[in-house]
């Protein structure tokens, strides 16, 4: 079998038993903490606490409880809300994670444009005003973090210029500033990566060749620094990509958007056990799946790594 | 402070001319002049250390203040509901909150917060991370692969929500313990620890990572080797021989990662998961401004400049001290 092809089969295997780590530890720290789901509810007596328990099998042993959750997680069924019985995870997951999806797409195409766009362009010239200008503004964008970005754009757009709708997904317009905040970031650090890891390939032999053979100064920039450099920048990008797509938490509360970062918050601030198991879980698998992809494109791109 | 090596004139030697010899420099000075080059790194140690002692001078006004009546004017909880929200003056520097509370106190306050979450979680990284990843590399083989197989698997997770969810489950258990101790008003306290075992528990990854792959370089070198032909145990060879040349790296990510846990708090804080009223941090601060920054911008604005322009000097600190301590990095400016 192809080196690359049988490296890609082993590490697709090896996420099994990662994700049976994280179900199981997950489900331990949830289950284990002393007080149940409803212990903080006044008003239940005794009785009805008691089936509540029984209901959802709280009454059993740990090991039964964990069986079951691991067999229905099997089944692909990730369970009901224990304070809204009638709503189950898979139900909300299914209605929020398309909202998640698409802001975190278009925060990823912002971060891959604009990053490895300046990043070339910096790189183009080292350590001229060019150079040290872009990384200034990179350095800057690193320091505005979402929760300072966002409020501040949204008081600048929104409410003094009036030019976005303040809070919704509906049109369009809803859809720029969140997704410029979310991935303005991850731009900036994008744009410092490149620019690293191409000066490291631009001192490199084949680079001289290269020009000594007479290709163009863009040709060589984008055809053979770029490709080589982008190792660094996949191994980078694929747990960004991960963390854009399935909800930011802070961008989904600044701008009121109905996504999974914000319904997550939510649990969190609700003991909404099972739902933090759940939305925990389906980040793990998520992330996973775009580690492998990501390790797969590297070694695609540089087979010497895969017979290592 | 900043100077160049010094040149000694040394009395002439059997040959007449004048000999220059260059004192002799530790590592330590040798990576201070190095920093001193960097301007910016320079301005950005200053900004901090003028930021940590004004977070510092506040905070023990303000705790003379409600032990013994003199020190701040203010209190960072005091309100004064009449007063409401007020642009500065010359009585509130940076104006008050919507209770009437002075800003400038509460970002003092909040700062000290931040800062300290910042260096406590630090500590705990330099503690997990710089002794696993010394005894992975130091050990190799087995134990080696079975240490570096557990952070692979830990880097996997989506540490931000292991971090919110290890706050929620042990927000229950550690409420109703504290109410069996008596000692319900310390909750914010308590919360505040939480907060930093939470995130030093995750970010001691990297450091780890940094550590053992150095100590894989050092450990194959001759005085490593001399000192085991000399008999010296474990321990010794890596708390004597490795651990002082471990410590150019271990600075250098330990500074990088301050601002890395400084984020993650005020993000968790700004969600409204990490610290709870009426303790403040600057997260939690910027959260409170962004609620109201339609009447009252200001309370967004100061917030977020002394939030944004402490994790540029830390950043910038941290550039720094990679490229003084480190010469072989590839320096990004």
């Amino acid at each position: 079998m192809h080196p690359v092809l049988r490296r890609a089969l082993v590490r697709l295997f090896e996420i099994i038993p990662v994700l049976w780590v994280v179900v199981t530890l997950t489900f331990l720290m949830v289950r284990w903490a002393p007080g149940g789901p409803f212990d903080t509810e006044r008003a239940l007596t005794p009785e009805a606490k008691k089936h509540n328990d029984a209901y959802y099998g709280l009454d059993k042993p740990l090991f039964v409880q964990y069986e079951k959750y691991l067999s229905n997680f099997l089944h692909g069924d990730l369970g009901t809300l224990y304070r809204h019985p009638d709503w189950s995870v898979n139900e909300l997951l299914a209605q929020k994670a398309p909202v998640s999806a698409e802001l975190g797409l278009w925060a990823t195409l912002v971060a891959l444009v604009i990053g490895l766009g300046t990043g070339v362009i910096a790189a183009s010239r080292p350590r001229s005003k060019r150079d040290y200008g872009t990384m200034a503004v990179a350095m800057i964008a690193i320091c505005l973090p979402s929760f300072v970005l966002g409020p501040i754009l949204l008081l600048v757009f929104g409410l003094k210029l009036q030019m976005v709708n303040v809070m919704g997904w509906n049109t369009v317009g809803d859809r720029v500033l969140p997704s410029l905040v979310l991935g303005l970031y991850y731009a900036a650090y994008i744009a410092r990566l490149t620019r690293g890891s191409m000066l490291e390939v631009r001192a490199q032999d084949f680079i001289r060749t290269a020009r000594a053979k007479g290709n163009g100064s863009v040709r060589i920039l984008l055809v053979h620094m770029l490709r080589n450099a982008l190792g660094p920048i996949i191994a980078y990008l694929a747990p960004t990509v991960a963390g854009l797509v399935t909800g930011s938490f802070v961008v989904e509360s600044i701008f009121q958007i109905p996504g999974i970062g914000r319904m997550f918050v939510e649990a969190a601030l609700n003991h909404e056990d099972q739902l933090l198991l759940g939305v925990t879980v389906l980040f793990s698998a998520i992330l996973l799946f775009c580690n492998w992809l990501g390790d797969v494109l590297i070694t695609a791109l540089n087979p010497k790594a895969a017979i290592e | 402070m900043c100077s160049s090596p010094r040149s000694i004139q040394r009395p002439p030697l059997s040959d007449s001319r004048p000999l220059h010899i260059v004192a002799s420099s530790s590592l330590w000075a040798d990576a201070w002049r190095r920093y001193c080059q960097h301007k910016l790194a320079v301005a950005s140690l200053a900004l901090l250390m003028l930021m940590t002692l004004a977070c510092v001078a506040g905070v023990i006004g303000v705790t003379l203040r409600t032990h013994f009546g003199f020190g701040w004017p203010y209190g960072y909880e005091e309100q004064n509901v009449e007063l409401g929200a007020q642009m500065s003056s010359a009585a509130h520097w940076l104006g008050t909150d919507l209770l009437g509370r002075d800003l400038l106190t509460r970002l003092l306050v909040g700062g000290f917060v931040s800062l300290t979450v910042g260096m406590l979680a630090t500590g705990m990284v330099v503690l997990i991370g710089v002794t696993y990843g010394m005894v992975a590399g130091y050990m190799g083989g087995r134990v080696d692969r079975f240490l570096m197989r557990v952070v692979d698997i830990l880097n996997a997770l989506p540490f931000t929500i292991f971090i919110i969810l290890l706050m929620v489950v042990l927000d229950n258990p550690l409420k109703s313990l504290l109410l069996k101790l008596n000692l319900a008003n310390s909750q914010p306290f308590i919360k505040l620890c939480l907060l930093f075992l939470a995130i030093g528990a995750f970010e001691w990854l990297n450091m780890a990572r940094v550590v053992r792959a150095r100590t894989i370089e050092l450990k194959s070198l001759a005085f490593v080797e001399a000192a085991r032909a000399l008999g010296r145990r474990p321990r010794q060879i890596l708390w004597h021989h490795l651990l002082p040349n471990l410590a150019g790296i271990i600075v250098i990510y330990a500074t990088l990662s301050i601002p890395a846990v400084i984020l993650l708090e005020s993000f968790i804080s700004f969600l409204g998961l990490g610290v709870q009223p009426p303790l403040t941090s600057w997260g939690d601060l910027i959260n409170q401004g962004a609620s109201n920054m339609e009447l009252y911008p200001w309370l967004l604005i100061y917030p977020s400049l002394f939030f944004s322009l402490t994790l540029f000097a830390l950043n910038f600190v941290g550039d720094g001290l990679r490229d003084a301590l480190d010469p072989r990095t590839d320096k990004g400016p």
